[in-house]
């Protein structure tokens, strides 16, 4: 009963408890939940990346999909690449690699085998109006026609600028070309309105009403994305 | 250079944390009766998250980020504490404020006076705290980081002394009684926020 | 001590657990003493993540578990407390039982954890929690002092809540997800004139807009809530 609870060595030892035992239980907790959330991200980088081939995937399917059938690489600005695990070329941030000079980067690059030959993706990062915005684009074998696109985003506005997550959008993509018919990257443009779908024109989808800026931004980070690797998708074009 | 300056700015006005984040609205509506108050806590916050920004950021750095520990040796090199970040940015924060709130008690007391009873409500102001997640969320550099804070510190400044001046006004002004006080605060910080929009286009 | 002790079993055993007294506790923070719109507690660390319901209720989740369990240890350990580091324990026990919600988020829902990012982290700083420690658990029991940190995460979830479903609503013309009013070209609504409202959608500030109006509501009906200044 005679615990004197604000003296100065009761303080200090029940600061000390609180400190071990809130450490211990946190860390515990962590470590044995850790495999699990690690999982999760590994998964859902490999979800994002198939997306961009495939809209029907599930998220259920694409670790083994994923495993089975995509290498990864990673390029240079000579246009060189370099066969590397997954773990080293997921772990590679996009958002480093655009800060550099572009002949001083080193991207990840992705080639899915299939039956009508290789498939490219490419992971780009960019701003949207609020925030980040990200995603990966698929090339088909003629390393020119966009198979797919899969874009994710921080903080877009629901409804506007976050509908670049809406397969309507996403679906625009789908069989633009990048470069012209001289062989220049263009990129894709996206337009403030709609196409006109009488002459659609190759390398321009729809936009979205309300998000121009977000529009913008995802035109402005597939040219940025890309430069890296124009040498390399050069070559392969031949 | 520029790029610290684009961070300065639209973490003080593009993105402000009251206004585009609603950070920081228990201490935004509690002092913001008359503006000398609101400059108080407003000096207050710029002070402490000009202090907490750069020390969260070495302590996530150098302590917590995955790795981090390596130059301590290869045992240490796998060691993950982001676990930890929460509790070492809280007390970090507390920490900072109750030093703060000591070294101007010593060095300047008439700053002490007008600031003092401001200082221990800031702990628990989501805006610091936003700052310090936010920086690492979005993988600032030291520098940055620090413009981020001083940012968002102005932005908090400038958005609580705004609304203390125009509540001193408004004071008599004919509003519906059920929406004196609080109700007519919130709308108004909504009309801000809109307000505040407008600056969205600024590309620095 | 064990004489003290015993007599609080006694009253504990005396008292129903859900008494009058405890079923207050649970149910006026749903509108006489609302969290937001009567204490003014907590409106920072949420409101951003209104802009549709589904965030809105992972949210209000997160805040009812971390309300309570930290209002139940603290009363657990309000006798044996020293003074002068309560804020810091405080603080401590806080930012533990966000860092669990956190892992446990990142380990079974990821995709919400993503879209919660930094605003779980937020749930420290919401002055609900703080405040309910200081307000009821440092001077009452555990069992009331649990029952207080739920209702007042219910009081917080149901305001969030109601935000969210108007911003969705009328923003994106969805509830959950669900298509509700169609405003596609050629609908009925887009031929008299509707569109989807971007202010609801796109700024925090209908946020803002939505709570003055609620307290507009709740205090027009209940004059005694009104204050003057």
């Amino acid at each position: 009963m005679s615990l004197n609870v604000d003296s100065n060595a009761y303080t200090l030892g029940f600061a000390t408890i609180i400190v071990v035992g809130v450490a211990l239980m946190l860390s515990s907790l962590s470590v044995s939940l850790k495999e699990r959330s690690k999982a999760n991200v590994i998964l859902d980088n490999k979800y994002s990346i198939l997306k961009s081939v495939d809209k029907s995937i599930t998220k259920a399917d694409a670790d083994k999909l994923f495993d089975d059938n995509v290498e990864s690489f990673i390029v240079n600005y000579k246009g060189e690449t370099r066969k590397a695990e997954q773990m080293e070329v997921f772990d590679i941030k996009i958002k480093d690699q655009l800060k550099k000079e572009v002949n001083q980067r080193e991207v990840p690059l992705y080639i899915m085998k299939g039956e009508k030959g290789n498939r490219y993706i490419l992971p780009m990062r960019g701003n949207g109006l609020w925030d980040e915005i990200w995603g990966y684009m698929a090339l088909e074998s003629d390393v020119n026609t966009v198979r797919g696109v899969s874009f994710d985003h921080a903080g877009e506005t629901p409804g506007l600028g976050a509908e670049i997550t809406k397969d309507w959008f996403m679906n625009n993509f789908a069989e633009e070309q990048i470069f012209d018919k001289s062989g220049n990257f263009v990129g894709i443009n996206v337009l403030k309105g709609k196409n006109n779908p009488a002459n659609a024109e190759m390398h321009k989808v729809d936009g979205m009403s309300g998000a121009t800026i977000t529009g913008d931004g995802v035109e402005d980070m597939i040219t940025k994305s890309f430069e890296a690797y124009l040498p390399y998708l050069k070559k392969q074009k031949g | 250079m520029q790029d610290l300056i684009n961070v300065f700015i639209k973490s003080a006005f593009i993105e402000n944390m009251v206004l585009a984040y609603f950070l920081g609205m228990c201490s935004y509506l509690a002092v913001s009766k008359t503006v000398k108050t609101a400059i108080g806590l407003g000096a207050a916050v710029i002070f402490v998250l000009l202090i907490t920004a750069p020390v969260n950021w070495l302590i996530n750095e150098y302590l917590l980020k995955e790795g981090a520990l390596g130059f301590l040796g290869e045992t240490f090199a796998a060691v993950d504490l982001t676990f930890l970040r929460f509790i070492a940015f809280i007390a970090v924060i507390a920490s900072m404020v109750q030093l703060v709130e000591m070294v101007i008690e010593k060095f300047s007391p008439s700053l002490y006076n007008s600031l003092g009873i401001f200082l221990p409500l800031i702990t628990v102001n989501c805006a610091i705290l936003g700052t310090s997640l936010f920086m690492v969320q979005r993988e600032y550099s030291l520098a940055e980081s620090t413009f981020f804070g001083a940012g968002s510190g102005v932005g908090f400044f400038l958005a609580i002394v705004a609304i203390a001046a125009i509540r001193e006004k408004i004071r008599y002004s004919k509003i519906p009684p059920a929406l004196r006080g609080l109700g007519i605060a919130f709308i108004i910080t909504g009309l801000m926020g809109i307000a505040f929009m407008s600056l969205m286009g600024i590309k620095v | 001590m064990s004489e003290v002790k015993d007599i609080v079993v006694e009253k504990v055993a005396k008292e129903p657990l859900f008494s009058n007294k405890n079923k207050a506790l649970l149910k006026d923070p749903l509108d006489d003493n609302n969290p937001i719109t009567v204490q003014v507690l907590g409106i920072c660390s949420a409101l951003a993540v209104t802009s549709q319901v589904y965030p809105s209720l992972v949210m209000s989740v997160c805040v009812i578990f971390v309300c309570a369990f930290s209002n139940l240890s603290i009363s657990l350990m309000r006798n044996i407390m020293p003074g002068r580091i309560r804020m810091i324990v405080q603080l401590i026990v806080i930012a533990a039982l966000v860092t669990i919600v956190d892992i446990f988020l990142k380990a079974f829902a990821f995709d919400v954890s993503k879209q919660l990012s930094v605003f779980i982290g937020l749930i420290i700083t919401n002055c609900i929690v703080m405040g309910r420690l200081e307000a009821f658990a440092m001077g009452n029991k555990p069992w009331p002092a649990f029952l207080d940190g739920i209702g007042n995460g219910i009081g917080y979830g149901v305001i969030l809540i109601i935000v969210g479903a108007l911003r969705e609503l009328f923003g994106a013309g969805t509830l959950l997800g669900y298509p509700i009013l169609n405003a596609e070209d050629g609908s009925w609504l887009a031929s008299i004139g509707y569109t989807h409202n971007g202010i609801m959608a796109a700024t925090p500030a209908a946020a803002m807009f939505i709570i003055g109006i609620l307290i507009w509501i709740q205090r027009s009906r209940k004059p005694q809530l009104v204050d003057i200044s």
